[in-house]
């Protein structure tokens, strides 16, 4: 199979989507999106969280369905695939998640379901071995990856590739990767990348997410830039830079959904030194004041979420000092809420509701200790803080024994941040707060949190929507890779500058914008 | 230019790499097994009584039947749950088949319709506890003890004294001799060796180990992940009534308390010998050291006098330490 | 990541052909939520036709009492239930009750015994919440080692032999007239309100159903878990020796066959009664009701004059039906 590095523009095209609408409920995922893919190519796609790229390779995949659109797969037209089909195709996906067994072999592994059988009906190992190497070679990783290595002992870098073997097994053509560095330990980017060149070189068609913008620049022939479930364009990555398709994926009118910052910082609340994480955060400094809002900027992988968590005791730190009013944060999330820092975290449903139980109960949760009453709950002092907690977020329907799993997203969430508002807190730490919520919800929460300041609360705020955090914040931390990038000041806030320091631009070629 | 699998190992291994490898991947099994040598080793210097040829056969008999058990039970923990029914399942098949020779005056004919209907008893037994585990999402653990209770009642409606009226040609099957191999241990060696290829070399056998390890995955392959869990149940009674003939066999009569208690030995032979209780990891072989293992302790102690309640405590000990120690794998 | 809402539709629709209609749906979780009290009407129904002797006063003060014994023992499994945790080592504690407070009376003022029974169950409890809590072993397995041990610790104890009789005062707990009902039962009826209000009126009833409900967003909102789960196993544990003395008294002398059949039976109850096995969720007034059921059947048994064997399939059959009918109606639900 020649190379067809020289000729990417006459390599035929093996997939492409037309017009590919999706919505769920009322929010439109993907709108009129177009994308194409060439054998012997590597496409990259790029995008914000929450631009569509999940969503459009999930329908390349089948496991979700197009409202509208076709995807033509070597030359033939459907409407719609189901997964078993698009496997049978040969359109593959290796996911941040592996599927992988770790207590089987990486043979046994790949050939997982359909191994081969030799004499008398028994599982012939030696061709089961034979084939894993094969498709191995085929992707140039024989000689570190024994194919009877036990998956649990292999590095994540190789566990990767065995993935990749996986798609080779079942005969892939298109291959999708899905933010496949982000796993990775630097030293086994290299290897990552000879492997899709060389599958690329014989011929495969690969689709590569990520938001690494060296990496595209380092490994793909054509780009294309999604936002807001649109297709913003398709540059061919030798004619386009880091800016130019960062200003692509960002930039928006920046609406008045946010309330006036007509907050004054006061004293140091939090004063974070040099803190290390979990071996994935490193060297965090920062300070929050009372009354101010700090906003965490980063794209995935980038450690905003651990770095939260750690703070509130939800996590190891290996080295570092975390103060609250001057003295050592406490490292029990118990410990935390009552001295009054406390989290509202990314995921509500697996982390921030019970969700079989009400919202009267949920909201109390954390403040049982204020209803009490000559040692007993006072179901009076109860009722009254809800309906008044309910009343301030606007939770609807305005009903405490609802079951909190019958609400909407928008209305779990307020519940969510409404059981620590009644907590009386000092410090709140948001994780995503507007994730999956409408927008009337999301200006209530907005309101919500600039109450929160005038009060003196101290706020930290991570997000992934570059639009809230330049609403909401007085200053903007930007993280990247577990290390803080640089920090923002509001006179300098725009999209385009925190996404170049969230891809690891250099802040040279920053300022030379 | 075909490169061979056994050249490329090579370039990648030296030897010394290869035998720690070997240790590595086989801790437990290793550990069991050394285990055994220093207990036997130990009780057999320190006790005349212990080191005589009669006493090591006598070790092998008395793991013959519980063997069987631990055969089956080992199939279904690697799938990620327990089977407390094989106890009741080897009583129940024994009883049945004496109550028919019984009302049948011992005749002999009876006896190869007997052993296939004794089996075939413990595969319908299997399949309704499969069918009810896997259509109705229940915990298992819970839906085999259920089971077991049930069949302990039906157990003891059948009789409560032992049936007598076995024919001679049954009895024998158990003790007759093949040169001087004694019949019962070819069949074990038979049952192990099997229970070894089913579990290493066969695509059901292995996709034991995938519907163990993650529900997720084994349903992404091309496993038939409902059809797997209903045969590791059919599978594990089959072994309990291939035991509960066997036991049948040794008695001589039909016994209403017939293979008390294996159930829980049974358990616990398979977590000694490594197999997780999680599921998805471990191997027959470990099986074996935890029944050996078992039954050396149990002469031995039988040897010293050593009260049987004590037994019964050490062995509960046993399983708490072992449960300690192995921490599960998804721990976080 | 991406954050569009809606998850995919559950993997089952892809994997199994099986669409259950909203109505079915609907139904068995009905029958879920009434099965107890409805077989329970079908209970008397079919004693008073078949078997008068049913209501005699006699075999009433049986009823009430065992129906409290298992009573006390399902309230504290409940609990663990609650946990999204089990125990299956109730049956070897309640055994060891008696045997305790037998073995060292001697000598000792009597409430001194008591409480080294109480507090050998504390520990017992606190040894399986640890287990379960600290270590990540599966609570049946932990709990099942437990039963194996502490039966051998037991059996080594007494040295297969008990003897003496049981103290008056258990006596007078058990099985003496309170009025018209039996103490047993009253004391049944003094945990079951102890309890109740415990779970619906203090803090720590709500941390209860929190861990269950979601131990990782009870830890986020500030919930020990592990004491928790801990503190509950103790509980459990110190409630199955209430029930082995109280049982012991309506027996009035130490019988080493005791209590086998309490696990069983207690976790049975809780679930007819609607508690689930993934937690957070249960009340003591359907695990009451669940006593009450099971009791009512086994005693049919006896009353009609069937085999004592037909107990066993009894309780063998209503543990099965009482789990498939729970585990698919939580597996419709959740889907």
């Amino acid at each position: 199979m020649a190379a067809l590095k020289e000729s990417n523009n006459s390599g035929k095209i093996i997939l492409s989507l037309k017009n590919i609408n999706k919505s769920f409920g009322g929010i439109r995922a993907l709108s009129e999106v177009s994308f194409d893919l060439r054998q012997g190519e590597i496409h990259a796609l790029v995008g914000e969280n929450g631009a569509g790229k999940s969503t459009l390779i999930k329908i390349v995949t089948g496991a979700y369905t197009a409202d509208t659109g076709t995807i033509v797969f070597n030359g033939t037209i459907y409407d719609s695939l189901h997964p078993g089909q698009a496997r049978d195709l040969g359109i593959a996906a290796v996911y941040q998640e592996f599927n992988l067994l770790p207590e089987l072999s990486v043979a046994e592994n790949i050939s997982l379901g359909e191994q081969p059988l030799g004499r008398g009906g028994l599982l012939d190992l030696k061709a089961r071995s034979a084939r894993a190497y094969e498709l191995l070679e085929q992707l140039g990783a024989q000689a570190h990856i024994d194919p009877n290595e036990l998956v649990k002992y292999l590095t994540v870098g190789e566990q990767q590739i065995v993935e990749i073997a996986k798609a080779l097994a079942i005969n892939a053509r298109v291959l999708i990767m899905d933010e496949p560095s982000a796993v990775l330990p630097s030293r086994d980017l290299d290897r990552l990348f000879a492997v899709i060149r060389t599958l690329r070189d014989k011929g495969h068609g690969i689709i590569y997410i990520s938001h690494r913008l060296n990496e595209i620049f380092e490994l793909a022939e054509r780009v294309t830039v999604l936002k807001d479930g649109q297709t913003m364009a398709t540059k061919v990555v030798s004619n386009t830079n880091n800016a130019e398709l960062v200003s692509l994926m960002v930039g928006r009118p920046l609406t008045d959904m946010y309330p006036p910052k007509d907050n004054t910082p006061g004293k140091v609340l939090l004063a974070v030194q040099d803190l290390c994480v979990e071996g994935t955060v490193f060297n965090i400094s920062f300070e929050v004041k009372t009354g101010e809002v700090v906003g965490m900027a980063g794209l995935g992988g980038s450690g905003r979420t651990t770095l939260c968590r750690a703070l509130v005791g939800l996590g190891s730190i290996r080295s570092g000092k975390v103060l609250f009013l001057g003295k050592p944060a406490p490292k029990l999330p118990s410990k935390a809420a009552y001295a009054g820092m406390v989290l509202v975290p990314e995921d509500r449903k697996a982390y921030g509701l019970i969700l079989n139980q009400s919202m009267r109960f949920n909201l109390a949760l954390p403040n049982l200790s204020k209803f009490i009453h000559m040692g007993v709950l006072s179901s009076s002092a109860e009722k009254e803080a809800i309906q008044k907690t309910i009343a301030d977020t606007q939770i609807k329907p305005p009903t405490p024994e609802i079951s909190t799993e019958n609400l909407s997203g928008g209305n779990q969430q307020k519940v969510v941040v409404g059981k620590w508002l009644l907590a009386n807190p000092k410090l709140v730490i948001f994780d995503e707060p507007t994730r999956g919520i409408d927008v009337g919800a999301k200006a209530e929460i907005y309101l919500r949190i600039r109450e929160l300041t005038r009060q003196g609360v101290g706020i930290i705020m991570a997000s992934s929507e570059l639009p809230e955090l330049i609403g909401m914040s007085d200053r903007i931390l930007v993280f990247h890779e577990g290390r803080l990038a640089g920090e923002v000041e509001r006179r300098d806030f725009s999209e385009e500058t925190i996404m170049l320091l969230a891809t690891g631009t250099a802040v040279e070629e920053i300022q030379s914008q | 230019m075909a490169v061979t699998v056994e050249n490329t190992r090579e370039r990648y291994q030296p030897s010394l790499r290869q035998w720690s490898k070997f240790f590595r991947n086989n801790t437990s099994i290793i550990l069991i097994y050394v285990i055994i040598l220093v207990v036997i080793g130990a009780a057999a210097i320190l006790n005349e009584n212990f080191r005589t040829p009669s006493n090591m056969l006598n070790i092998l008999r008395q793991s013959i039947i519980i063997g069987l058990i631990a055969i089956g039970q080992s199939v279904v923990v690697l799938t990620g749950g327990i089977d407390f029914s094989v106890a009741q399942v080897a009583r129940i098949v024994g009883l049945t088949v004496a109550t028919i020779f019984a009302a049948q005056g011992s005749n002999p004919a009876l006896i190869l319709p007997l052993i296939l209907l004794g089996l075939f008893i413990g595969a319908l037994l299997g399949g309704f506890n499969g069918l009810i585990i896997t259509r109705t999402h229940a915990n298992p653990f819970i839906i085999t003890f259920g089971i077991a209770s049930i069949l302990r009642g039906v157990n003891l409606a059948i009789s409560t004294t032992p049936i007598r009226g076995i024919p001679d040609p049954y009895l024998r099957i158990y003790d007759f001799k093949i040169g001087i191999v004694p019949a019962n241990v070819l069949v074990m060696i038979i049952m192990w060796v099997a229970a070894y290829v089913f579990t290493t070399r066969t695509r059901t056998g292995r996709a034991l180990y995938a519907v163990g390890g993650s529900e997720r995955v084994a349903r992404l392959s091309a496993i038939r992940y409902n059809r797997t869990l209903v045969t590791a149940y059919i599978f594990s009674s089959f072994c309990a009534a291939i035991a509960g003939l066997f036991l049948l066999a040794r008695t001589g009569v039909g016994d209403p308390s017939a293979a008390e208690g294996m159930d829980f030995q049974s358990v616990v032979a398979v977590a000694l010998g490594g197999i997780s209780l999680y599921g998805g990891r471990g191997s027959i072989l470990g099986t074996l050291g935890g029944v050996l293992l078992l039954a050396a302790l149990s002469n031995v102690f039988n040897l010293l006098q050593v009260n049987i309640y004590y037994q019964q405590l050490f062995l509960g000990l046993i399983v708490l330490i072992t449960v300690a120690v192995y921490k599960s794998p998804r721990s976080a | 990541m991406s954050a569009t809402s809606a998850p995919p539709k559950s993997s089952v629709g892809r994997f199994s052909s099986f669409r259950p209609s909203p109505a079915f749906v609907r139904w068995v979780d009905l029958a879920g939520q009434w099965a107890a009290p409805i077989m329970i009407v079908v209970v008397l129904i079919i004693a008073a036709v078949l078997a008068p002797a049913f209501f005699l006063p006699t075999n009433l003060k049986t009823l009430a009492i065992q129906i409290a014994v298992l009573g006390i023992v399902s309230i504290g499994q409940t609990l663990v239930l609650l946990v999204r945790s089990i125990d299956l080592s109730v049956s070897a504690v309640l055994a060891l009750g008696a045997v305790i407070v037998v073995q060292t009376a001697a000598g000792n003022p009597l409430w001194i015994s008591f409480i080294q029974a109480f507090a050998v169950a504390a520990v017992f409890g606190l040894a399986n919440g640890f287990l379960v809590a600290k270590r990540q072993v599966p609570p049946f397995v932990a709990t099942f080692g437990m039963l194996v041990f502490i039966q051998g610790a037991r059996l080594a104890y007494t040295k297969g032999q008990a003897s003496g009789t049981v103290p008056e005062i258990l006596r007078a707990i058990s099985f003496n007239q309170v009025g018209p009902i039996p103490a047993a039962l009253l004391v049944w009826l003094i945990v079951n309100i102890i309890v109740i209000f415990f779970l619906n009126s203090t803090r720590y009833g709500r941390w209860i159903y929190a861990v269950g409900g979601n131990p990782s967003a009870a830890r986020y909102a500030g919930i020990r878990v592990d004491a928790v789960i801990m503190a509950v196993h103790m509980i459990c544990s110190m409630l199955a020796m209430l029930g082995g003395l109280v049982l012991s008294g309506y027996i009035g002398y130490v019988d080493l066959r005791l209590g086998a059949d309490y696990n069983t039976n207690s976790i049975a109850a809780a679930i007819i009664g609607g508690t689930t096995f993934t937690g957070g969720r249960g009340n003591l007034f359907g695990t009451a009701a669940g006593v009450a059921l099971l009791i009512l059947l086994l005693n049919l048994v006896v009353v009609l004059g069937l085999p004592i064997h037909w107990q066993y399939v009894m309780q063998g059959s209503v543990l099965v039906a009482a789990v498939a009918l729970q585990g698919f109606r939580q597996f419709l639900l959740s889907h």
